[in-house]
């Protein structure tokens, strides 16, 4: 090909490069070119070059440009106007445009917003497109079809309007039930066939009618989408992620078109008429009479090798000869032996309904679907998929005709293309995750606990895997019935992907769809909808996390996956009790505790080897303690009998080794406390709750620097827990530091600064550096929200050290007739403020009588300095087994 | 309307993937600053191999040979790249700097300090045409290595050659390209 003199420059070159650098090469290039001067040269040059090319096109060419192409998308955000559209939110963005729901100003409705990026907007080929695109879908005019109601350009932005429609998607209806009913099914063809007739009579096919296209609203009604543009192959949307899931066994990670509806004459490159909607309108129907696709592969390949070749597969159910040999003519290899128009399909079809009775003029399943006009009320939540999606998804393929011919090809083709510059998830895994409150659709109030509680189930569960950083249940909940992007939630919470879910209760029926969508780029990495009995709730939780689990990839360690596969109970009754509890026990009040109480007995009865339960019903009377319902000696036995079932029921349970490290500081085990909470915390990483009595632990030890970290590992877990804040001026408070604690405070969110708890805090800072009005505003501010003991407590020790003694003990005289359970260990707080000695040391005592869980704070408040002279003192100190800090 | 049926129909293929090549661009770019950027490579060609077994065994597809195919998708890769490149040498030009996230912005600083190994796309493409004209298999060879992220082995295969000439090969390129751009660039400075 070239020049023998640069043939053999090349060769010295590659030698001499494996010669050490000096004499020995340079004698080397002496012999090699034998006197060619030039020869010599040109190789000295390469190898010079060479030298100083260390490193040069070592790293990818995306290095280089990756800030060009990061940066240009993102044009358009919520609130901007793009002329009379307003945009709410991004939907999706494909390869050359972004999709938003946007608002028509004008009209007021929404709409689906498909914009060109500015980069393509200066190429006439992109934009050509762009137009083709809506040009072909907006030729046809049909209730079926999905509408486009303008395109146009705005300044440089070029946009599509469409209908923004919200509903399912044939492929989930097929996959929610199990085996859709004939009449339903016959009726979603029907309304597509109805479609297609319009658009062949247009002279437009279709070319990729499969169940993803093919769009169910909430009233019945079907839209198609993808119109006039033929569909080659996809990137991996949610159904392709769902339904190639064959593909993913054998090629992980490897996206590939559709090929399964595919005509035989498409897959062989040859031009499809209107003959190849039918055959893939053949196989949807096929698929959803029969529950399995009549061209099965475990690859691509084996599909377009069944597709050519095979016959359809064996049918799995029984169903009317008629309706089979309908099946068997669209199916037919040679286009010229199948119905010849679409419209003679569906005259079949309709034959067929009314000789069945399946309802061909008017159907029980979609009565609104008949009568457009007249909305029905949703079955059910719809899954949250919109035509938007599809619109995405006609971003990126552009090729709208000519290109039958080379759909195989072009599946091959995306296969190694895809292979070349697609990462597969695990390149970059993820490995952080939230799952919000799942959405009650129905508001039904008996439903609450049931959304709840599935998502915190999840959470639960998810958790015990300590390669996965799962969002605390108390930040991920405050995002109950947010609208916000997942990017933008899971930018508050410091997750990669996060999980959503809707739950509906009909009668006995329950359908919960549940996505889990990846933040990067708001794609959903994975989808279900799962229809079951009401009583079935806890095996679709458990099958959820299965399925996370597994679209994460995540391989757990065999103890974690021991404990991530047992389940919570076998008993879906106890189950149901059991959410009832956490559900009443998380509204707090004593009330609703005992309610819990209730709730656990009553799911321990059903399964009396239900540790969760019974950990959980240890965590609402330790609860009751600690709220002041009752005191130690009477709430403390319970609680501990509970945890120890709970934990020889099952070691490793974190929440119980949580629980049982609070009870055992209630006994003053420093040590075996902070075992316990250690192996909650080794058990379950993500437990926040753990981290943040792990740090409560240190502080009453004195170990502050220890009881911050904890704080802080408690706040990436929950970094939307405010009130976090709180606890770290805490320990800074007992730590002495006042001046940071107030500055912590000051750096605080509002309303967890505002909190009543924290306002006593706060006024105890105050006090502590001499500012006694405002400790004083504060303390008062706090008792205008709720007069607590601890509040009253502070009030009177402040009234007592600005001089007003009198009252001072009038505080002290309320606290005695309150109708509240009061510290003992708080009241001599006050009692030392007093200068009552005696009375401090008598509260202090009956503290340790009462086992008050407050007495170990005397440790390290600093409210108690002026007792700790007192030899009483250090021997209460030594009998709970805590020293006085030295400081 | 199906004009074209003799035309090219792997190219035909790569031009329906376009936008899903530049929507998957953008992620590895995403990725790419978030420092997650090896690895990426062992794994595709693991795979491009096992597709590609699959797809010979596959008679009924016209399908054309698989150097022809590895060598439209490199050119076609370099071609983005390098239009991305010059979009951003004119933005900058223009005096608009494209706005990047502040973290993004933070990891490029980082990333870009070693001005060694940093690589001029435009330049390249223009060294990278005047090496096709003077040896067309180094050319190819680093639209493969480089642009296509093939390994040495997976090269040759695609070109059938040995191994031991893609990496000589790849080793005269890299020197050669890095003096042609090095010459053009002493001789218009400021370019």
């Amino acid at each position: 090909m070239s020049d023998p003199h640069w043939e053999k420059a090349k060769d010295i070159f590659q030698a001499a490069l494996e010669k050490p650098a000096g004499a020995e090469r340079e004698s080397f290039l002496d012999a090699a070119c034998a006197g060619d001067a030039g020869l010599r040269g040109e190789v000295l040059g390469l190898l010079a070059a060479f030298d100083d090319a260390a490193g040069f096109l070592d790293e990818p060419p995306i290095a280089e440009v990756a800030e060009t192409i990061a940066g240009r998308r993102e044009s358009l955000r919520p609130g901007q106007s793009v002329g009379r559209y307003r945009i709410e939110r991004k939907l999706g963005a494909g390869g050359v445009g972004e999709v938003f729901l946007a608002r028509d100003t004008e009209l007021e409705r929404p709409v689906a917003l498909k914009i060109l990026a500015a980069e393509f907007s200066g190429h006439p080929d992109h934009v050509r497109r762009f137009l083709q695109e809506a040009r072909a879908a907006s030729a046809l005019n049909h209730p079926n079809i999905l509408t486009i109601y303008e395109s146009g350009q705005f300044d440089t932005v070029r946009f599509i309007a469409a209908e923004y429609v919200e509903g399912e998607t044939l492929r989930e209806r097929l996959r929610r039930a199990p085996g859709i009913n004939p009449d339903e099914l016959l009726e979603i063809v029907a309304q597509t066939a109805a479609a297609l007739g319009t658009a062949h009579r247009a002279g437009i096919v279709h070319r990729d009618i499969k169940p993803e296209n093919i769009m169910i609203r909430a009233d019945g009604l079907v839209k198609v989408l993808d119109f006039g543009l033929a569909k080659l192959v996809e990137k991996e949307t949610p159904e392709s992620r769902n339904i190639r899931k064959t593909d993913f066994r054998t090629t992980p990670g490897l996206v590939m078109g559709t090929v399964a509806y595919m005509s035989p004459e498409q897959a062989r490159g040859l031009p499809a008429d209107e003959r190849a909607d039918v055959w893939s309108l053949g196989v949807c129907l096929s698929e959803g009479v029969f529950g399995v696709q009549p061209f099965p592969g475990d690859t691509t390949s084996d599909q377009i090798a069944a597709i050519l070749r095979s016959e359809p597969a064996p049918e799995t159910k029984e169903t009317r000869p008629e309706l089979r040999r309908i099946i068997g003519k669209c199916l037919e290899k040679k286009a010229a032996d199948r119905y010849p128009t679409i419209d003679d399909f569906l005259r079949e079809i309709n034959e067929f309904r009314q000789e069945n009775d399946l309802s061909a003029a008017g159907g029980a399943f979609f009565p609104a679907a008949r009568a457009i006009s007249g909305a029905a009320p949703p079955i059910a939540a719809p899954p949250v998929v919109s035509s938007a999606e599809y619109i995405v998804r006609g971003l990126k393929k552009h090729k709208f005709f000519a290109l039958a011919a080379a759909l195989a090809a072009a599946a091959l083709g995306l296969l190694l293309y895809f292979a070349v510059f697609h990462p597969f998830p695990s390149a970059a895994p993820i490995r952080s995750i939230a799952v919000l409150p799942f959405v009650n659709v129905g508001g039904d109030a008996d439903v609450e606990y049931l959304s709840d509680g599935l998502s915190e189930s999840l959470i639960n569960k998810l958790s015990r895997l300590s390669e996965l950083r799962v969002a605390s249940r108390s930040s991920a909940f405050q995002y109950r019935n947010s609208t916000a992007p997942a990017s933008e939630i899971a930018r508050a919470l410091g997750v990669e992907a996060v999980v959503s879910g809707r739950v509906a209760r009909r009668g006995d029926e329950l359908q919960i769809s549940v996505e889990m969508i990846d933040a990067a780029d708001n794609t959903q990495l994975w989808g279900e909808t799962y229809r079951r009995k009401f009583s079935d709730a806890q095996t679709v939780q458990e099958e959820i996390a299965q399925n996370i689990l597994r679209k994460l990839r995540l391989t757990p360690s065999e103890t974690q996956a021991r404990s991530f596969n047992s389940p919570i109970t076998d008993n879906a009754q106890a189950y149901q009790l059991y959410l009832n509890g956490v559900f009443y026990r998380r509204k707090n009040g004593p009330e609703n505790v005992r309610k819990a109480v209730e709730y656990q007995n009553q799911a321990i009865a059903l399964d009396p080897a239900f540790a969760l339960a019974y950990a959980e019903l240890g965590y609402d009377y330790y609860i009751f303690v600690g709220v002041g319902a009752v005191d130690s000696r009477t709430g403390l036995p319970p609680a501990r009998q509970a945890i120890e079932k709970a934990l020889s029921l099952n070691d490793a349970l974190a929440e119980a080794h949580d629980i049982n490290a609070r009870l055992k500081t209630a006994d003053f085990d420093w040590p075996g406390a902070e075992t316990e909470i250690r192996r909650a915390v080794e058990l379950n990483p993500n437990l926040a709750s753990a981290h943040t009595f792990y740090s409560e632990l240190l502080t009453e030890t004195g170990r502050f620097d220890e009881a911050l970290a904890e704080i802080e590992k408690a706040r990436e877990l929950d970094p939307l827990r405010i009130n976090l804040v709180n606890y770290e001026a805490e320990i800074l408070f007992r730590a002495r530091r006042y001046d940071d604690a107030q500055a912590t405070f000051e750096s605080g969110n509002p309303e967890a600064v505002g909190e009543t708890f924290a306002l006593i805090s706060r006024a105890r800072v105050a006090a502590a550096r001499n500012r006694y009005p405002e400790a004083l505003a504060l303390v008062r501010k706090s008792l205008d929200k709720d007069v607590t003991t601890k509040g009253l407590v502070h009030l009177g020790r402040l009234y007592a050290l600005t001089g007003d003694r009198a009252a001072a003990l009038a505080v002290r005289e309320r606290l005695k007739k309150i109708d509240l359970y009061v510290s003992p260990a708080e009241l001599a707080i006050l009692d030392a403020a007093l200068g009552m000695r005696e009375p401090a040391f008598a509260n202090l005592e009956r503290a340790f009588a009462e086992r008050d869980l407050l007495l170990p704070l005397i440790n390290v408040e600093p409210e108690y300095d002026t007792l700790r002279d007192d030899p009483r003192f250090a021997d209460l100190l030594r009998r709970i087994n805590l020293k006085n800090p030295a400081r | 309307m199906l004009r074209g049926l003799g035309a090219d129909t792997s190219r035909d293929a790569l031009d329906a993937l376009l936008p899903l090549v530049y929507d998957e661009l953008h992620r590895q770019a995403r990725r790419y600053l978030r420092g997650e950027r090896r690895n990426h490579t062992l794994q595709t060609t693991a795979l491009i191999n096992e597709a590609y077994l699959r797809l010979i065994g596959q008679k009924s597809i016209d399908w054309r040979n698989r150097a022809h195919f590895f060598a439209l998708a490199a050119s076609m890769m370099r071609r983005i790249l390098v239009d991305y490149a010059k979009t951003r040498h004119r933005l900058k030009r223009g005096g608009v700097e494209e706005e990047l996230p502040l973290d993004d912005a933070l990891t490029v600083a980082a990333e870009m300090t070693d001005e060694a190994v940093r690589v001029d796309l435009i330049a390249l493409d223009g060294a990278l045409d005047k090496l096709a004209a003077k040896d067309e298999r180094l050319a190819r060879i680093v639209e493969l290595r480089y642009f296509s992220g093939l390994t040495v082995e997976e090269t040759a295969e695609v070109l059938k050659i040995s191994t031991m000439t893609v990496k000589r090969d790849w080793n005269v390129a890299k020197a050669w390209l890095h003096k042609e751009i090095k010459n053009e660039k002493s001789q218009k400075p400021g370019s």
